[in-house]
């Protein structure tokens, strides 16, 4: 199915502000998108939108090019799975299952082997006449899914389904969402404010602060070509180190300690687009901070001196909470180049992948 | 030393519970003269006539039929449409749901003997001083409490159980009646145990409406407190009488009374 929305708009009533802000995406067939944020940020109401649980103030909903906005919840064919699992207690797991198709009027053969099939899928065969208290949290997520499942719908709608798991759970039941999605085909919409569970499922991420769509793409497009600083910033974990820093005579320094050059291609964009000797924001991920002797020597121009003031070892990296002069940032290094707390260590800069952005509009500069 | 306070202060409580049971069961097997012999002492000779004959002076089989029509048919009705009304008024946010709701609440504070006046008069008016009317106005009566115990349980069923009821294809009835209502059963226990005991027991309302021929098991028994006598002995088998079904009514629905009150609890 295909769904477009387009020019739409969501305020409450009683608000003098748009939760939700001229937001349009075209999703094609079989595609699943993760819209991501932080909270509050409007995803949720947009989901709830396509659900028809909220009214859609202004613009378009429309499925297969027929527009759906005032077609009711029950008639667009989609299934919902919520972030609170909203399963009947009194019913047993097969019970909750066939609700949706019993309401239908289903044949009774035909809801049995739609629900048989269903928790096969999902692991469920031996827990269909349990009633969803004596399930564990994953078994509890699996009936919500398989709810969705049995119903055959067109979309799938999931509003942070994670958040109530363990982190463990979380990564498993990750990769059954995605595997899910790959066998049956279905347009799925995934909301979380976690980035990570967004790069790791999505074939596009919508990306949203403020009520407004901020990018949308595949997640190694937002990932390194994020197109402004709230992107850049949200996308990856830790997150960039962003400084607020003036470009003088091919260097940028920040007055607190951190001076590096700027490689000659990123100079001559930002000099052609009237930077020179004016303030901007440079972006670097911690993973583009080294230590390594080599990177050291191949760098020399962007080396700075740093005290490391907390490090986390992690097992294949660790990263180092450093500082330099009144400069605070975080380096992603190998475990072997584990350093304590209070040593002071030589850091390289890779400005080659660093990001710049505009100081006032945040976004990002660009050849 | 405690337990042994605890279980002699709950052993005293407990004899002064059944103190009044005592005192029914025995003075109601006694004649007329062994009651004023001895109130406290055990029946002698013991007789089971005052039973016959209360039986009989009560009409008890209409008047249990009377009770138990007017309580089950009103305890139902209460429980449908207070939990319903609790429904639409907790889910639907508007200002107006929100007044409804608190002069639910506010009628809870005006005094029955406020209002019984007009109120049979206008049911006079209307011919429904029976127990059809009487049920109505257990109804009104009634429901502010039930509608308030209702709608504090269904705040707390989150939102999310009606929505994906609603996406899976259930109307408002059946999301209401098939996934909320299910899930009400410990209040729905409370409220309606508040409820029988309201109703069974009433006098007063019932003396006001009820015809004669329809009178319930508390104003049959007025029947024996004239002006100038009072048959004690065949009033106590009659109190014997009805206490029965409350005690058959509770060895039944025990299991789910405290059900009821230990759900309640841990929620």
């Amino acid at each position: 199915m295909q769904i477009q929305l387009e020019h739409v708009y969501k305020r409450y009533p009683g608000n003098d502000q748009d939760s939700v802000t001229d937001f349009n995406l075209d999703m094609a067939d079989n595609e699943f998108v993760v819209f991501v944020g932080p909270s509050g940020c409007g995803k949720s109401t947009t989901l709830r939108m396509i659900a028809g649980l909220e009214d859609i103030t202004k613009g378009d909903l429309k499925m297969d090019g027929k527009v759906m906005n005032k077609v009711h919840p029950k008639d667009r064919n989609i299934a919902m799975v919520f972030q609170n699992y909203a399963l009947y207690p009194q019913m047993t797991v097969f019970d909750n299952m066939a609700f949706g198709l019993k309401i239908r009027k289903m044949a009774k053969p035909e809801i049995k082997k739609r629900v048989d099939e269903a928790a096969e899928i999902l692991g469920l065969t031996d827990y269909l006449q349990r009633k969803p208290g004596a399930l564990s949290g994953g078994q509890r997520q699996r009936v919500a899914l398989g709810r969705a499942i049995v119903r055959d719908a067109s979309l799938f709608l999931l509003d942070e389904p994670l958040s109530n798991l363990d982190a463990k759970l979380r990564v498993q039941m990750r990769t059954e969402i995605a595997q899910l999605h790959q066998r049956l085909g279905t347009n799925m919409i995934y909301v979380t404010h976690d980035q990570v569970e967004a790069m790791t499922m999505a074939d596009r991420i919508v990306i949203m602060n403020d009520g407004k769509i901020q990018q949308v793409g595949t997640p190694d497009e937002l990932y390194n070509k994020p197109v402004n600083k709230f992107v850049a910033g949200f996308m990856g974990s830790p997150s960039m180190n962003f400084f607020e820093a003036r470009l003088h005579d091919g260097i940028v320094s920040n007055g607190k300690g951190l001076t590096v050059a700027v490689p000659e291609g990123w100079l001559k964009t930002l000099v052609a687009q009237g930077y020179n000797d004016k303030e901007l924001v440079v972006g670097i991920r911690p993973e583009d901070i080294h230590t390594e002797e080599v990177a050291l020597e191949a760098m020399q121009d962007a080396v700075v001196n740093a005290r490391v003031e907390v490090s986390e070892f992690l097992g294949t990296d660790s990263m180092l909470y450093s500082k330099t002069g009144e400069t605070e940032f975080v380096a992603q290094v190998n475990a072997r180049d584990y350093h304590k707390p209070g040593e002071n260590v030589q850091m390289a800069f890779e400005m080659s992948k660093a990001h710049f952005f505009d100081k006032d509009t945040e976004a990002v500069i660009t050849a | 030393m405690k337990k042994f306070l605890t279980l002699l202060v709950g052993l005293l409580l407990g004899l002064l519970w059944i103190f009044p049971f005592y005192l029914i069961l025995t003075n109601s097997f006694k004649t007329p003269k062994g009651i004023f012999a001895s109130v406290l002492g055990l029946p002698h000779p013991a007789t089971g006539a005052n039973y016959q004959d209360s039986f009989k002076a009560l009409d008890f089989m209409r008047s249990l039929g009377n009770s138990l029509i007017i309580t089950v048919v009103g305890v139902i009705l209460i429980i449908i449409f207070s939990s319903m009304a609790a429904f639409a008024l907790q889910r639907n946010k508007s200002k107006l749901s929100g007044g409804i709701l608190m002069l639910f609440v506010s009628a809870m504070l005006i005094p029955f003997q406020t209002v019984m006046i007009p109120l049979t008069a206008n049911f006079g008016r209307v011919h429904m001083l029976n127990m059809w009317g009487l049920i109505i106005m257990y109804l009104g009566f009634q429901s502010s409490l039930s509608i308030f115990l209702y709608q504090g349980t269904i705040a707390s069923i989150p939102v999310s159980m009606d929505e994906s009821a609603e996406l899976e294809g259930a109307n408002k009835f059946q999301t209401f009646f098939k996934i909320i209502f299910p899930m009400l059963t410990p209040i729905t226990t409370t409220v309606g145990i508040l409820n029988i005991i309201a109703i069974w027991n009433d006098y007063l309302l019932p003396s006001l409406v009820l015809p004669q021929h329809q009178y319930t098991i508390p104003l049959q028994m007025f029947f024996f407190f004239g002006q100038y006598t009072k048959q004690w002995h065949l009033a106590l088998a009659g109190l014997a009488l009805s206490i029965l079904p409350v005690i058959i009514f509770y060895a039944f629905a025990q299991r789910y009374i405290i059900k009821g009150v230990t759900d309640g609890a841990v929620k």
